[in-house]
């Protein structure tokens, strides 16, 4: 057989080849990587309402408050109201807004207490003690409270729930 | 170059992969490369195609009887590229049967079998068995209805195997009856077991073809066969064009037709069951065997093709493998397979003549279409099934079928015997012009006892407009007393009132038309339709208040009133449209109208 038409064969083999892994290849890899660039678990995240806000002590003191999801969404899924986790709310002062923080530890992740009888936030695993500003006082903490952002829509207040790296002096949402 | 020829070298001499690579490619083909070989080669390609569509399938997919359907409808729907590699999957099983079939053919046509390939010819046989279990599990998978029903059946037959069938039939569906454990099974096998099989059954089958060689085709010349070429080029050239020419075929399909998805399986539907279109003919074969006899269709027959493929070496055991010296044997292959496409024609041909078949296909595609947009709202955790049966329009679809259908007619569905007002487009204006029209049409109230309304079809476009918008707008809380109405003066001149009222629900001669076509007017009907200020005396409609549960009534209402939106416009004519009065009815045309029935 003449050498060239070997070459033309070879080549032709190779060049379908090619096209035929591609056209498997290129959707699979599409599909497969398709949920990095995706929010498939819905419902942690972004503003939730907690709480009327006529119904958060004037005189600023704490009270916590479960953050329900009401109908939170896993890919195909849409799940039944959902407890996701836990805020402190506190009125501030005069007109200065709504505290909220999260009741999760920035030492190890434990849930942080309100004690009315001394008015301080107390972590039972380790003992760390915050004020009512959710500054450590004492205890091993590396960093206060972690408050999350909060705005009142329609007479209810809503907290923009999220979750932070544990351990660390610095905020890190995760 | 000498450095990479240098590289080469270096490589080999630890890994020796040239030796491997000349096993591979310096294969001798007596008699030269042939179009006749391509077929073992292309079900080796489709079956790594199947490799990796299926790794993607797994990672999207979740078995479980809740989930499965919802996961498959997610994948379809949210994940770019994921309708298109569930198509090739789909389309690649259905060419791997086609293309498993031509190889088997061709090795008939061959002799391919004969000694000393026996071996080559069993395991053969072995991976087309593999095939055809991967698309008998690989069919339940998605847990639609058609995936669901079939599977039924080819359960139920393994569980009318004689002695041993009642065992049998609970160790394939995993337990009693279908649920979680059948999926997880069906999977399990699917994924994992048949893949190994698979993969050491064409470990096996290709070395055997390596060890015997090519077998020529038994017409070529001595000298013919002495001239011997290579695997690689041309061969491979060959092959590689045929596979190309397979791969676009299922791209294409995949392209415009995707995978098939039904509505989510419902046990508690009589949805009819039809397999693969590559097993219509083992379907076709039940209906041939009644009662005792049923094992002729599901075992006998079967099991004598299944014996007389894996004998044909032995049976056909001459030296010769000319066509005319095995004329038997070749008869033989030749009336199985006429008789699997006949089958195959009578199968799709009943189901096409049948306008029951034909009726649940539509109830069919409009349940799937409802689910999937149901589902992509999110699925509840109970699941699809419920999800679509809790749904208003589809359960309303459903009682109407069962309670309403048998006397008014919908769409192209038309009772045997009318007995109440045609509900096509049930609740738009053209339906309000026509019963002002013509009240007593046979198409509406002229098969009741309702009867004693004046025909408005004489009135001028403008008046009956009038009257159409002041009835249309009685549904709305708000709506304006007739008095405010363009309508005032009509109502008046035409006495409307003394037989209907308006403001409350009093019990005139005619309905009331307070709230007209309002949610909870439709439902007072559903409930009593003998009310005093409905039908009274005139009723022949069954109270249903008493017959349906509230959730069957609200639905049922939710699904005729969605008639007006549902019905294209031309099913009642227009009020330009100058045609007789009373208007014939429109017959069934041959495409549905997707009334959601
Ligand atoms: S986790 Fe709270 S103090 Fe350690």
């Amino acid at each position: 057989m003449p050498e060239d038409r070997r070459t033309v064969l070879k080549v032709l083999s190779g060049v379908l080849g090619t096209g035929c892994a591609a056209a498997i290849g290129v959707p699979v890899l599409g599909a497969l990587t398709a949920p990095a660039v995706r929010v498939t678990v819905k419902g942690a995240r972004g503003f939730v309402p907690v709480l009327a806000l006529e119904a958060l002590p004037l005189d600023g003191t704490p009270v916590g408050i479960p953050v329900v999801v009401e109908a939170p969404e896993d890919a195909w899924s849409r799940l039944p109201p959902t407890e996701v986790g836990a805020v402190y709310l506190r009125r501030l002062p005069g007109e200065q807004g709504i505290l909220a923080f999260t009741t999760v530890c920035p030492h190890l992740g434990c849930r942080i207490d309100y004690q009315p009888s001394r008015q301080h936030f107390v972590c039972p695993c380790h003992e760390s003690v915050f004020g009512l500003d959710g500054q450590v006082t004492s205890g091993p903490s590396p960093r206060g409270m972690d408050d999350l952002g909060t705005r009142v829509v329609g007479g209810q207040i809503e907290v923009e729930f999220m979750r932070f790296k544990t351990g660390t002096a610095r905020k890190v949402e995760v | 170059m000498d450095g990479l020829h240098g590289l080469l070298d270096a490589v080999d001499r630890r890994i020796g992969h040239r030796r491997l690579l000349d096993l591979a490619l310096k294969e001798e083909i007596p008699g030269g490369a042939s179009w006749a070989y391509v077929f073992g080669s292309s079900a080796l390609i489709l079956f790594f195609i199947q490799l990796a569509t299926g790794l993607l399938l797994a990672t999207y997919y979740s078995p479980s009887a809740t989930d499965a359907w919802a996961s498959v409808a997610y994948l379809e729907r949210a994940i770019p590229f994921g309708a298109f590699v569930r198509g090739m999957h789909h389309h690649a099983a259905s060419a791997m049967v086609i293309i498993v079939g031509l190889h088997l053919l061709q090795v008939v046509l061959f002799g391919a079998y004969k000694a000393p390939r026996e071996a080559n010819w069993l395991s053969g046989l072995g991976l087309l068995g593999l095939v055809l279990a991967f698309a008998l599990t690989g069919y339940l998978l998605p847990w639609d209805q058609t995936g669901y029903w079939a599977t039924k059946v080819a359960t139920s037959i393994a569980g009318t195997l004689p002695v041993v069938g009642d065992l049998v039939q609970r160790i394939a569906q995993g337990g009693n009856d279908y649920g979680h454990l059948t999926l997880t099974r069906f999977y399990a096998l699917h994924v994992i077991l048949l893949p190994l099989l698979t993969l050491v059954l064409i470990g096996a089958h290709l070395a055997l073809f390596r060890r015997h060689g090519v077998t020529p085709s038994p017409a070529k010349s001595p000298e013919a066969l002495s001239k011997i070429e290579q695997l690689w080029p041309t061969q491979l050239a060959y092959d590689a064009m045929f596979a190309t020419v397979v791969v676009a075929a299922i791209s294409m399909l995949s392209l415009t037709l995707g995978a098939p998805l039904e509505a989510p399986a419902d046990p508690a539907s009589n949805f009819i069951a039809r397999p693969e279109w590559y097993f219509l003919f083992l379907f076709q074969l039940l209906k041939y065997f009644e009662g005792p006899l049923q094992i002729m269709g599901t075992v006998i027959l079967p099991g004598l093709a299944t014996t007389f493929l894996l004998l044909l070496p032995f049976l056909d055991s001459g030296p010769s493998r000319r066509l005319r010296d095995r004329k038997p044997w070749i008869a033989a292959m030749g009336l199985g397979l006429v008789g699997m496409a006949g089958l195959t024609a009578l199968a799709v041909r009943s189901d096409n003549r049948d306008p029951m078949i034909a009726a649940q296909r539509v109830i069919a595609a409009t349940e799937a279409a409802r689910a999937k947009e149901l589902a992509a709202l999110g699925v509840p955790v109970e699941g699809p099934t419920h999800m679509l049966s809790a749904d208003p329009l589809t359960r309303g679809a459903r009682v109407f079928r069962q309670e309403c259908a048998t006397c008014h007619p919908l769409g192209d569905e038309v009772p045997e015997e009318i007995k109440g007002p045609e509900l096509t487009g049930y609740g738009s204006r053209a339906w309000i012009r026509q019963v002002l029209r013509d009240p007593d049409s046979p198409r509406l109230f002229g098969k009741t006892k309702v009867s004693g309304m004046d025909a408005y079809a004489h009135l001028s476009s403008t008046d009956l407009e009038a009257l159409v918008e002041l009835v249309y707008s009685r549904r709305v809380p708000d709506a304006p007393p007739v008095e405010d109405t363009k309508a005032a003066a009509l109502v008046e001149e035409h006495e409307c009132g003394n037989c209907h009222d308006f403001e409350e629900a009093f019990g005139l001669d005619g309905p009331s038309l307070f709230g007209y076509l309002s949610e909870s007017w439709v439902r007072s009907v559903v409930d009593q339709a003998d009310a005093q200020h409905l039908y009274d005396q005139a009723n022949d409609m069954p109270i249903f208040s008493t017959r349906l549960s509230e959730r069957d009534r609200a639905a049922v209402v939710v699904f005729v009133l969605a008639q007006e939106a549902l019905t294209p416009k031309d099913r009642w004519p227009s009020v330009d449209d100058p045609g007789p009065v009373p208007s014939p009815r429109i017959e069934p045309a041959k495409t549905s109208t997707p009334s959601g029935l």
